[in-house]
């Protein structure tokens, strides 16, 4: 059983820290305010203007209404009405494997997500659980990571629980390692206005088999075949993969989602800033 | 060699290590990974064949590293016989057209002798032909080159046995079959006499008629010039006269008897008279001198005088001499008081003019007239004409010496004499070299491949891909 501490533990939550403040200067270095034009901003809605008093913030001021009325007015918003993400995660027995596993990988990837939308005000629903919102509420998120860890369920399962959702963000986490057509139910939401992130988390082992000769594959979703890893053999592999990752990327591409794919030992920074970085900012 | 050396036997129990290790490899060699959806597309193949091959090649480099460690650590020795130089001694002939041929048999000889060692003949040591040689001469050269090769076994390529050279090494008869070879030609008035082994046989030409042949003697009686051929050997006789010339101041009737009785005339080998040639007896070369109590002394070592009675020249009455400061061996002085007046013969500072201050050829009676000019001759060309032989005796070839002609055929006798001594290399350095070598091999080949890893990895790493 998966504990919180195990997967989430402090060296991970000072690896969010560092993303949060990467990101913060990432979009510093790209001319927006902290405060945010993100789509996930917390103040959207403009509702409009009251006199300054003494204390307000000096950078809400209407310079504008101040040239044309010679008074200090100052902008007022709405807070915009919180968005849901749902963080689907799978957790089939073939996430297992790895080094690190990639069911843990794809968990950090998950958390990583869920901190970063609560910190923009966005509600997070973690594969049907309770929604959470508010950033203090992190580690319900975390919880529920680590609660769904120990209920395998394929990727398949789990997209099939979208069908009829209208979740505004669908954030997966899979090592994509079953039938294309399994993708179908997220495609569906996706016509229905959700926004699809895809990542696919593989093992170094899965990316870049090794030419080590005669192996036995046992795999954890049972199975098992002997094969002679040469180099053909591995050349072979490693056109399927591109072959599978080419035609995900069509549909992604077709569908306006965002996808990724990263080894388990990638680094959060390093993906969220690169092939993510479209969902953040 | 010593494989329980303590190096050794942890690199050997190394290589069993690395055979459990692999074995262990082999037994435990399967991978864990998710799912089979992709490798299920792939063809299943198990061949033994590629499995063995691709494991066992570095195994096998390693193991055999390992192995070649061990043996290096165990220092093995590799041992063989040192190799025998044999010094070889060669007793030449005066005509020696075989030698090389019987170098040859020699060499052929000592093979046969040592037949698995290498033969290397440093030395063909020759003895310089010598007519006088004897086996004392012989000894003490071979003692020699025993004393200059005191390394080496020895071998003698000689013409007859001989017992130190048998103690100390193989002797090889330098005569393979016996000749009849003449070693020795001497004439003796109108004989000629030859010396050989055994009777030989030959072929007569001109005027040489054959006397008796004893014993290796065998006597030719010459009439006239003629030839012996007998075999490779061709003995010329020749006439030897003895030449005279005769000068102004010989004119007396004496003079021209003993002229006559002595020699033939022709191209002269020596002059009488006043002539200014050389070799010469001269006469009449002193000036008259009135004095006739004079004391005559004589150089009686002098062959001039042999079988002269000297009072024979107490009658010559000085009345010539020759200055007392005439250079040269004064033979007869005439004296007064003590003082030397003068000379009545001196041979010149060269021993090739014999100046007599008058003429005692015609004053003495004929008889020692006659032995005067036979010994004079004898002063001035180193033998009277007595003793002058009318035939002369060339040989073409120069004639072998006795010791050579008398070579004889034997059987090889004594033996090479084996160095006992045996070398070692070791094999060590060699083997740790080629070990290191193939530990080399196999680290860059474990490197190559690790290289090759990581190139497709980053090739194929998504993750990184923007």
């Amino acid at each position: 059983m998966s504990e919180t501490a195990d997967i989430f533990d402090a060296d991970f939550m000072r690896e969010l820290e560092t993303l949060r403040a990467l990101l913060l200067r990432l979009r510093a270095s790209q001319g927006d305010a902290l405060a945010g034009r993100g789509r996930n901003a917390g103040q959207s809605e403009f509702r409009g203007h009251r006199p300054y008093v003494m204390g307000d913030d000096l950078r809400r001021l209407d310079w504008n209404a101040y040239g044309r009325l010679g008074k200090f007015f100052l902008r007022e918003f709405d807070p915009e009405r919180s968005e849901s993400a749902s963080l689907l995660v799978d957790t089939s027995a073939s996430m297992q494997v790895g080094t690190p596993r990639k069911l843990d990988a794809a968990l950090r990837i998950a958390a990583a997500f869920g901190f970063l939308a609560l910190q923009q005000g966005a509600a997070i629903r973690v594969q049907g659980r309770p929604e959470i919102q508010g950033a203090s509420r992190f580690t319900q998120v975390l919880d529920q990571l680590c609660d769904i860890a120990n209920t395998p369920t394929t990727l398949g399962e789990i997209v099939g629980q979208t069908s009829g959702s209208r979740t505004r963000d669908l954030f997966v986490v899979t090592d994509g390692m079953e039938p294309i057509e399994t993708l179908a139910p997220l495609q569906a939401a996706s016509t229905k206005g959700s926004r699809v992130t895809l990542v696919f988390v593989l093992d170094d082992s899965e990316l870049n088999p090794s030419p080590i000769g005669a192996v036995q594959l046992n795999a954890m979703e049972g199975g098992t075949r002997r094969m002679i890893l040469d180099s053909s053999t591995v050349a072979e592999y490693m056109r399927l993969l591109e072959t599978h990752l080419d035609r995900v990327r069509d549909i992604a591409n077709r569908h306006k989602w965002t996808f990724a794919v990263c080894d388990s030992t990638m680094d959060l920074g390093e993906l969220f800033t690169g092939q993510l970085r479209s969902i953040v900012q | 060699m010593n494989f329980v050396a303590p190096i050794a036997l942890v690199i050997g129990l190394l290589v069993s290590l690395l055979f459990w290790f692999a074995w262990q490899r082999r037994q435990s060699n399967t991978q864990q990974v998710g799912s089979l959806f992709l490798w299920s597309q792939i063809p299943e193949r198990t061949g033994s064949d590629d499995r063995r091959l691709h494991f066992d090649l570095l195994l096998w480099i390693v193991v055999t590293s390992c192995l070649l460690a061990a043996l290096a650590a165990a220092r093995p020795l590799l041992t063989h016989p040192q190799q025998t130089s044999v010094a070889l001694f060669v007793e030449t002939t005066t005509n020696d057209d075989n030698y090389n041929r019987d170098v040859e048999r020699a060499k052929l000889e000592i093979t046969n002798q040592i037949p698995n060692a290498d033969i290397e003949v440093i030395q063909q040591w020759m003895i310089t032909p010598s007519p006088i040689r004897t086996d004392d001469d012989l000894a003490t050269t071979l003692s020699e080159f025993r004393r200059r090769y005191p390394d080496h076994a020895y071998a003698y390529l000689l013409n007859k046995p001989d017992a130190g050279a048998q103690k100390s090494g193989l002797v090889v008869a330098r005569t393979p079959s016996p000749t009849a070879n003449i070693w020795k030609a001497e004439t003796d008035n109108d004989q000629l006499i030859l010396r050989s082994r055994g009777n030989i046989a030959a072929r007569v030409d001109g005027g040489l008629d054959l006397m008796d042949a004893k014993d290796g003697r065998t006597r030719f009686r010459i009439s006239d010039e003629g030839t012996i051929t007998s075999g490779q050997t061709k003995i010329l006789v020749r006439r030897n006269p003895l030449r005279i010339g005769r000068g102004d101041a010989w004119t007396s009737e004496n003079h021209g008897a003993l002229f006559r009785a002595l020699a033939p005339s022709g191209d002269p080998l020596l002059w009488l008279g006043s002539d200014q040639r050389a070799p010469a007896i001269r006469i009449h070369q002193g000036t008259i001198t009135a004095s006739s109590d004079i004391t005559l002394t004589f150089d009686s070592s002098s062959p001039l005088f042999d079988s002269i009675p000297l009072d024979s020249f107490r009658d010559l009455n000085a009345l010539r001499l020759i200055s007392p400061n005439t250079k040269g061996r004064p033979l007869i002085s005439a004296s007064l008081d003590g003082k030397v007046l003068g000379h009545l013969c001196v041979l010149s500072p060269s021993f090739d003019i014999l100046s007599f201050a008058g003429d005692p050829f015609s004053t003495l009676d004929i008889e020692t007239s006659t032995l005067l000019l036979d010994n004079a001759i004898g002063v001035v060309l180193g033998h009277r004409a007595s003793d002058h032989q009318p035939w002369r005796v060339q040989t073409v070839p120069d004639l072998p010496t006795k010791r050579q002609v008398f070579a004889t055929t034997f059987a090889t006798t004594g033996e090479i004499k084996e160095s006992n001594a045996a070398s070692t290399t070791e094999l060590a350095s060699y083997l740790a070299a080629i070990a290191g070598l193939l530990s080399l091999f196999a680290g860059a080949r474990v490197l190559l491949r690790r290289k090759a890893q990581d190139v497709q990895t980053e090739r194929g790493h998504y993750g990184k891909e923007s």
